[in-house]
């Protein structure tokens, strides 16, 4: 009886840890089940060798460890870098305060008539390659901060610093965003710019003052052409106003001489009239007011008798 | 029975642990060496799983394989016109050859001691070989930066690889700047030349303005003249009319007319303080003086009067 019931005891442990064995086989074949999210892509490798370098999102299996390995990249985030290497600044933990303490020297970029710049932009990146960008480079940020450097440097080393510094922002990026990009696919590290932004270039700060007073001269150069351009526009409109006024005064002389004109001609011709009727009489009456109006005003008269003849020396003038 | 399955246990862990010694994987990161008491027995580039008979005896190097990348200290150096500049400069390199790299006793840390001294050499001897305008200069395509650094990756390719087995994939200049000295002398050149073109702003804009005023002045002077012009035409149009209308009234009758106007004349000539000296012949005394005093024609001395 009781070796029936150790014996059973046995049977079904032995059941129990045969199951128990079979749970722990199929747990582990099913430790290879893995998802790969939508923004990612996986490596999948088998003893270190690469099996699939671009594992598509979804659910995968793979053998379980220590056979197979998978390592995810997210594939669709986007990175950013800002390149400050030509920035202004003593903070050591900047490119550009790294170079200060090692040299002393502040940092720029050369333009292609040698001045110097502060320049910096802000790159955008992402990993193009899973399998290039997990096994390839040691330090992919410090490559592609070299590298963006080094297309920086090349493309203002040809430029004017006026363009540098207004017109050719787009040109620049531009020139970064082709140079970076075909330095990276030489190398072959999986990573790709997707965006470059130029950062505000200034001029460094010891001659800055300088380049301020050249937009300040061409602001004073509008301003003293606006200003002409005012008085100009103020003088021909006084002008204007000058001409209106002359001509319509010669207007008004016109019409006044016309007018007077025949006014006079009016009263003419009616005095004619009149006179024809009796010519003497209004003749010696036109006369005689005349001699009244004119000589009643003129204070020095002097009458001389008709036989008086001989020089005029004999007539004494007083002027008062 | 028993003892058979326990002596299959002890075998199979003996065996597992001899494979497990024996077995070794290698990444996509990196070579590995197998040597056996210092000799040379394998050279493994490719990754995978892979087996060491030697087991105990055998061991493995593993060099790294990936791309590195290694930045220079700024370095002074002179263009072949005696221009000196300071350059920092970067170079991605790589192990070729696992073998020759590790003959060599290299570490990835004197490696980058050994790339230093070469680089410093091959990019001084390419740039004395350019002057300064190559390297920087207002037309692009007269900048030959991708050429300098394409010869001085040429030139230390020729070095690197044969003796460390290294391979350097790509050389680029970082950074460009100047000695302090050439740095003063640069910004007083940018402040002279940023003074000028203020001052230019400043005289062109004098310039123009003058040249809008004196057309202004023109323009007025113009509009003046014209105005005048104008004016004239239509007073001259009032004196032509006018006149015409005089000359229609007044020839009517000439006679009366030159009377009128000479009384009118005569009356607009003699002012005030005129002195006036009559003739009691004068047709104003006639009154006066017996008639056959008088001559027949009076003399006046003073204003005219009609013909009688």
């Amino acid at each position: 009886m009781i070796e029936e019931s150790i014996r059973h005891a046995l049977g079904a442990s032995r059941r129990f840890i045969r199951w128990i064995a079979l749970m722990g086989v199929v747990a582990y074949a099913l430790s290879g089940i893995y998802s790969v999210k939508p923004n990612e892509q996986a490596v999948h490798q088998r003893f270190g060798r690469i099996v699939d370098p671009r594992v598509l999102p979804g659910i995968h299996y793979r053998l379980p460890w220590p056979i197979d390995r998978v390592d995810k990249v997210p594939i669709r985030t986007v990175h950013r870098l800002e390149i400050d290497d030509f920035q202004p600044g003593d903070d050591p933990r900047t490119a550009a305060g790294v170079f200060r303490m090692m040299t002393q020297l502040d940092s720029f970029c050369v333009t292609g008539d040698n001045n110097v710049v502060n320049v910096g932009c802000a790159i955008q990146y992402t990993i193009s390659d899973p399998a290039a960008f997990m096994f390839r480079p040691v330090a992919p940020e410090t490559i592609l901060r070299a590298v963006a450097c080094n297309s920086m440097l090349h493309c203002l080393s040809g430029m004017e610093v006026d363009k540098a510094l207004t017109v050719s922002h787009p040109q620049i990026a531009d020139a970064i965003y082709q140079q970076t990009n075909q330095r990276l696919e030489e190398l072959g590290i999986g990573l790709r710019v997707m965006a470059v932004d130029l950062l505000p270039v200034r001029p460094p700060g010891a001659v800055k003052s300088y380049f301020d007073d050249v937009v300040n001269a061409q602001i004073d150069n509008r301003k003293m052409v606006n200003q002409a351009e005012a008085d100009r526009n103020e003088r021909v409109a006084r002008a204007d106003v000058e001409a209106t006024r002359i001509i319509e005064e010669a207007k008004g002389a016109k019409a006044t001489a016309i007018a007077r004109a025949e006014g006079d001609a009016s009263r003419f011709t009616q005095q004619l009239e009149e006179y024809r009727k009796s010519p003497a009489v209004t003749r010696c009456r036109l006369w005689l007011d005349f001699a009244k109006e004119v000589l009643a005003k003129i204070q020095r008269k002097y009458v001389v008798e008709a036989d008086q003849t001989g020089p005029a020396a004999h007539i004494r003038i007083v002027t008062p | 029975m028993r003892k058979l399955g326990f002596a299959i246990l002890v075998v199979l862990i003996l065996a597992g642990l001899a494979i497990y010694t024996m077995l070794f994987t290698v990444s996509e990161r990196e070579y590995a060496i197998v040597t056996r008491f210092g000799e040379l027995k394998q050279t493994l580039s490719q990754a995978g799983l892979y087996v060491k008979w030697g087991s105990v005896c055998d061991t493995v190097t593993r060099i790294d394989k990936r791309l590195s990348i290694f930045q220079t200290r700024p370095i002074e150096l002179l263009f072949g016109d005696q221009n000196p500049i300071i350059l920092t400069c970067y170079v991605c390199w790589e192990v070729r050859d696992p073998v020759a790299f590790y003959n060599s006793l290299m570490t990835p840390d004197n490696a980058n001691i050994k790339l230093r001294d070469m680089i410093q050499s091959s990019l001084g001897s390419v740039l004395s070989k350019y002057q300064f305008q190559d390297a920087i200069n207002i037309d692009p395509n007269k900048v030959k930066f991708r050429q300098i650094e394409a010869e001085a990756l040429t030139d230390f390719k020729a070095n690197a690889s044969e003796e460390y087995g290294i391979a350097i994939r790509q050389l680029g200049i970082r950074r460009i700047a100047y000695p302090p000295m050439v740095t003063q002398a640069v910004h007083n050149r940018m402040r002279s030349e940023r003074e000028k073109i203020a001052k230019k702003h400043r005289g062109d804009g004098r310039k123009e303005a003058a040249v809008i005023e004196a057309k202004t002045d023109k323009e007025v002077a113009q509009i003046l003249a014209n105005a005048y012009r104008d004016a004239e035409i239509t007073r001259g149009e009032g004196d032509k009319e006018a006149t015409a209308i005089y000359a229609k009234a007044y020839s009517r009758d000439r006679g009366f007319f030159e009377f009128l106007q000479s009384l009118k004349t005569i009356r607009d000539i003699l002012a005030r303080q005129a002195t006036v000296v009559l003739s009691t012949r004068s047709k104003l005394f006639k009154y006066l003086v017996p008639e056959e005093a008088a001559p027949a024609a009076s003399q006046p001395t003073g204003p005219r009067g009609p013909a009688p």
